[in-house]
């Protein structure tokens, strides 16, 4: 506790010694878009004669400025709408909002706006971070047109694609659970529906995502490789509009509006697939007759502007994933459901011009269900995940050379292993663990300083407290029983996060990143893919908490007037107290998983290639990362460093997108990774008469190669004329060439083989050939006044 | 528009199957053994084969058989004594003994000219004991091999019931197998094989269990009739049930940690192939190879299906 004290208060002289005390004046405010009130993110906000006196909107659009007394021309600018400049005479503290427009003028408006937004890549601190707009991500081509957040962010460079058509995903060469996943500051815990076919995520009720791949600022923690977060709209508080879309697999909904106009608003999207319900007349008398499978989402928020100082959200997201399966010629059948649910509660609260406050009560659960049975014989498994958080968090702008950053977060989880139970009519048995139960406690504090025109640091530390609680009964002292609430053992972590910028001239700088960062809770897979089977663990008595450190370096550079924008960045990434399931694990229900894990350690390098055309008719990115992840675990092969799945040397991807005309705009993807890592087999043995097969080196062959390419088309009817109602047609093809990309590998005895000369034959399976999509998405504005 | 929309729709669950050159490790074989010691009126004595893992570019035109070699000394010790095992091939017996070691080890068919030799004590001068520990020792080309196990108590059948299938669909002729037995507190486990008329005792995908959902307490579980792992006319609907006219032999066996862990890994693995799995190595309790040297005390029951 002591350390921890001496911790704070060294690290509040740090971060509060630096700021000059002169006499200034504040202008604050927050930025909107004209034609539904929703607040924009990341919206510059600058001195326009003297651009770096300036910032950018906070995640709520709130900004602050505090400038020495005088006139200015204070420009505002966002991606895609018109950049407003004011003459604002600073001799008192302002508050001032303002509602961009994107206007008729679009094309030329764009222009100027995305120039600004294509300097960020020259001129922020933050390494590693992109902002994708949703409008951005529904241009491109998407596997049966389901338009999905989290395959675009597998095209940038450092993310990679967790297998054929899924919406997993690895960042620079860290596992699937080592991304944080946040929706409106909920944790999402499975983001994957259809086994990770279709991301939870549905595009019409999101308003920006920002990917964070390396140099995770201090605001975040309790993931080692990347953030993922995620914003809902906040809903139309104007007017009502009602957009959607109907596609080959499923149909979307999506209502927003006033309640109480520019006070109160909400938006309500839905999304449901419908493929198996339309073949229900087909299974009808057959065997599997009442057969079914449907996922659906709903989103929900409700914002309410209470006065200057205080706003409040209320947002939700119920996801289900639903299998019924029947057989009825045997009365067997069971149900599958599962799915996430989050609740965010938010307040928003302006101290005064300089100190923006926001306090988040959160409720997440992700929940597997299976429920089945013949006749009087009834079997329940249930496994999930529950946390409750409260986090406070302040944003301070004392000035326009420091943005300050400051909070604490506080988790209590419940994570529940696979429990069953089984009854046989008379006769019941329960079957598994107790949940597991734990708290996840921090502070951070962060200061982004711009140090000069061409120097900027952002520095700040994360301590990170976890703490198993009981009720619990130790594995390791099996006399110890740790009763309700009494902690268990307790893990502390000191993160420190660091990042520099230098500048030369206007188009070029270079940027370096150091971060450390823990993660206490932990999924464990023994497959390739993440399902929605797989059981998060606690840091416990017997595990240890992840722990990473990340190194990164790079240059950035634009060309031609910021209309291209280049980048390199390398890095290195050591990674301590990585899991996986001990060679021999076998999968059982109700076992306590951690048993069989083994701890091993990680160390991750690579270099990133990142050429991006934002302007123009055409526009588009490359992107190309050469890279390894490796991994040596003690009781695998005596810690021999070996390829971990998450391994891919070469990833390139191509992006393209061109208006062909006012109506018609084609884009195109392409894709090639180097083939998943796997072991390899190396020979075959009999035990009592049967064949099995004995493996080689972990990791030592590889999947051939992965490569593919997508095309889509988007029709406007009138997209010059402003109308009520707008639809516009979507026409896509999924793997253009019909490249067999090998989904998975399997063996088969060759039964034409001699006795005692067995041989295998190997097989390979593509689910995904070339697949046409068509959809069609509309939209439909209230009348404006 | 709809017919289109199902057409589509069926068109993109299809999925693709084809041949593919996976890449193997060339690592040098394995000597894999393969030996049991059992306790029991019907015990068998005790068994051990030696082979080799098959390298998997082994093609036609050249067989070297790697099973049932040769030329090995395998030795059993109780701790008190040690005897060697005595070896035995096929060359030097006579047709009819032939036979009965085909039947023992469950195989069919001999190659003419390949010998097949296996270690067995056939004289029983250390039949397996309940409670007691046996260790093997193996030299084979130059390299010793050892393993560990114990032979656990016996823990009868209580009783075997046979029942009406359940479902909608009643067959007169096939019935579901339940058996109870009273499991005593502590660990415990359990294999168990059925064979048909006759036939080789064959399991269920997995044939072994442990206790923890039961311990201590009496208990039932369905059995099943085996079908061949290489059968390919599999019908749901019959799937475990056993047919009028069928004579059943539950071969039972009380085994120790380490031979369940074989069991439990290796049936796991076996089944452990497909789109989401990794694989998974058998736990072997060889020291020096792979494959198992298990003890057991051994029971039989016969029931006559009606």
């Amino acid at each position: 506790m002591y350390a921890i004290k001496k911790y704070i208060l060294s690290f509040s002289i740090f971060l509060f010694s630096t700021f000059s005390m002169a006499q200034k004046f504040t202008i604050s405010g927050y930025v909107k878009d004209a034609n539904n009130g929703e607040t924009l993110i990341g919206a510059g906000v600058f001195d326009s004669e003297n651009p770096s006196n300036g910032g950018i909107t906070n995640t709520y659009g709130f900004y602050s400025l505090s400038l020495d007394a005088g006139t200015y021309q204070i420009a505002y600018s966002y991606i895609g709408f018109k950049t407003q400049v004011f003459e604002i005479n600073l001799d008192e503290d302002i508050t001032f909002d303002v509602e961009l427009s994107n206007g008729v003028f679009m094309e030329e408006v764009v222009v100027s706006a995305k120039k600004d937004e294509a300097k960020q890549n020259v001129e922020s601190t933050q390494m590693g971070t992109l902002e994708l707009p949703v409008e951005q991500i529904k241009k491109l081509p998407a596997l049966m047109g389901e338009v999905d957040v989290l395959k675009v962010i597998q095209l940038l460079p450092g993310v990679m694609s967790s297998g054929e058509g899924n919406s997993g995903f690895y960042v620079r060469g860290g596992g699937p659970d080592q991304n944080l996943v946040l929706l409106d500051e909920a944790l999402v815990y499975n983001s994957g529906h259809l086994l990770g076919f279709f991301s939870v995520f549905n595009a019409d009720a999101i308003k920006n995502t920002t990917l964070i791949k390396g140099g995770m600022p201090a605001n975040y923690g309790g993931r080692l490789s990347s953030v993922v977060d995620v914003q809902m709209k906040e809903g139309n508080n104007k007017y009502f509009e009602a957009e959607g879309g109907i596609g080959l697999i499923s149909s979307r909904l999506t209502v927003q509006g006033p309640i109480w106009k520019e006070k109160i608003s909400f938006i309500a999207s839905g999304r449901r697939t419908y493929i198996l319900d339309l073949l229900q007349p087909y299974l009808e008398g057959g065997n599997f007759e009442g057969t079914n499978y449907y996922f659906y989402d709903l989103n929900t928020k409700l914002n309410w502007k209470i006065n200057k100082k205080n706003r409040l959200f209320l947002s939700g997201y119920f996801g289900r994933d639903v299998l019924n399966f029947s057989q009825p010629s045997r009365e067997f059948a069971f149900d599958l459901p599962y799915g996430n649910s989050t609740a965010t509660l938010r307040w928003n609260y302006l101290f005064n011009n300089k100190l923006f406050m926001n306090v988040t009560a959160l409720y997440n659960d992700y929940q597997f269900e299976f429920q089945g049975g013949q006749d009087a014989f009834r079997f329940q498994l249930f496994s999930g995940v529950n946390d409750y958080s409260l986090n406070v968090d302040f944003d301070y702008f004392p000035n326009t050379k420091h943005l300050v950053k400051f909070g604490v977060h506080n988790t209590y989880h419940i994570l529940t292993p696979s429990t069953a139970s089984a009854s046989d009519g008379n006769i019941e048995f329960e079957l598994g663990q107790n949940p597991k139960y734990a708290l996840e406690n921090a502070i951070y504090a962060k200061n982004e300083w711009k140090i000069s025109d061409r120097f900027s640091v952002d520095y700040g530390v994360r301590l990170s407290a976890f703490t198993q609680l009981g009720p619990y009964q130790s594995t390791i002292d099996t006399s110890q029983y740790y009763g309700r609430n009494e902690p268990v053992i307790t893990y502390t972590g000191f993160e420190p996060r660091f990042s520099a910028k230098y500048s030369f001239g206007e188009s070029q700088s270079v940027k370096l990143g150091i971060t450390r960062t823990n993660q206490y809770i932990h999924l464990v897979s023994n497959s390739s893919s993440t399902l929605p089977t797989d059981v998060w663990s606690p840091s416990s008595e017997r595990v240890k908490p992840q722990i990473g450190l990340q190194y990164a370096v790079g240059y950035f550079r634009n060309f031609l007037d910021n209309s291209i924008e280049a980048s390199i960045e390398i890095y290195y990434k050591d990674l301590q107290n990585q899991l996986d399931y001990s060679e021999a694990a076998v999968t059982e229900v109700g076992a306590d998983e951690e048993l069989k894990f083994i701890s091993g350690k990680g160390r991750a390098y690579g270099a990133e290639f990142f050429l991006k055309k934002s302007r123009g008719r055409f526009n588009g990115w490359i992107g190309y990362t050469l890279s390894r992840s490796e991994r040596s675990f003690t009781d695998i092969e005596n810690g021999r460093w070996y390829p971990a799945v998450y391994d891919r040397p070469h990833d390139l991807s191509v992006v393209m997108n061109y208006q062909i005309s006012k109506r018609w705009e084609a884009s195109a993807v392409f894709i090639y990774g180097t083939g998943q890592s796997y072991t390899p087999l190396s020979g075959l043995y009999n035990i009592e008469n049967n064949l099995n097969l004995f493996y080689g080196p972990r990791n030592s062959a590889r999947l051939p190669d992965y490569h593919r390419a997508d095309i889509s088309f988007t029709y406007t009817r009138n997209p010059d004329v402003e109308k009520d109602f707008s639809g516009t047609w979507t026409f896509g093809v999924y793997n253009l060439y019909n490249r067999k990309n090998p989904f998975f590998t399997f063996y088969e005895n060759d039964e034409d083989a001699p006795p005692f000369a067995p041989r295998l034959d190997a097989f390979q399976v593509t689910i995904f050939p070339l697949i046409p999509s068509i959809s069609y998405n509309y939209k439909w504005k209230q009348k404006r006044k | 528009m709809m017919r289109y929309l199902i057409i589509i729709t069926c068109l993109v669950f299809v999925s693709c199957q084809e041949s593919f050159f996976p890449e193997f490790a060339n690592e040098p074989p394995q000597i894999v053994v393969e030996g049991y010691i059992q306790a029991g009126e019907q015990a068998t004595p005790s068994l051990v084969t030696i082979s080799k893992t098959y390298p998997l570019f082994q093609q036609d035109t050249v067989i070297t058989p790697q099973q049932f070699l040769g030329g090995a000394t395998v030795k059993v010790s109780d701790g008190e004594s040690e005897i060697t095992l005595a070896e035995i091939c096929t060359d030097d017996l006579d047709p009819v003994l032939e036979e009965l070691v085909k039947e023992t080890l469950g195989i069919d068919t001999i190659l003419e000219g390949f010998d097949i030799c296996f270690y067995a004590d056939i004289l029983q001068q250390m039949p397996g004991e309940i409670g007691k520990e046996y260790q093997l020792t193996v030299n084979f080309e130059g390299k010793t091999l050892t393993a560990k196990t114990t032979i656990p108590n016996f823990v009868s059948i209580d009783s075997i019931q046979l029942m009406d299938q359940i479902g909608e669909v009643q067959l007169d002729n096939y019935r579901q197998m339940f058996s109870y037995i009273s499991d005593p507190a502590g660990e415990n486990y359990y294999r168990l094989k059925v064979g048909i008329d006759g036939g080789p005792f064959l399991s269920d995908f997995r044939s072994v269990t442990d206790d923890p959902a039961f311990d201590g307490s009496t208990f039932g579980f369905p059995v099943n009739k085996p079908f061949p792992r290489d059968q390919e006319d599999f019908d749901p609907n019959l799937a475990g049930l056993f047919e009028v006219g069928d004579t059943a032999v539950l071969q039972w066996q009380l085994i120790d940690r380490v031979h369940f862990d074989f069991w439990n890994t290796l049936e796991f693995a076996q089944g452990n192939q497909g789109p989401f799995s990794s694989y998974s190595r058998a736990a072997s309790n060889i020291d020096g190879g792979i494959g198992i040297w298990g003890g057991s005390s051994i029971e039989y029951y016969t029931i006559i299906i009606e």
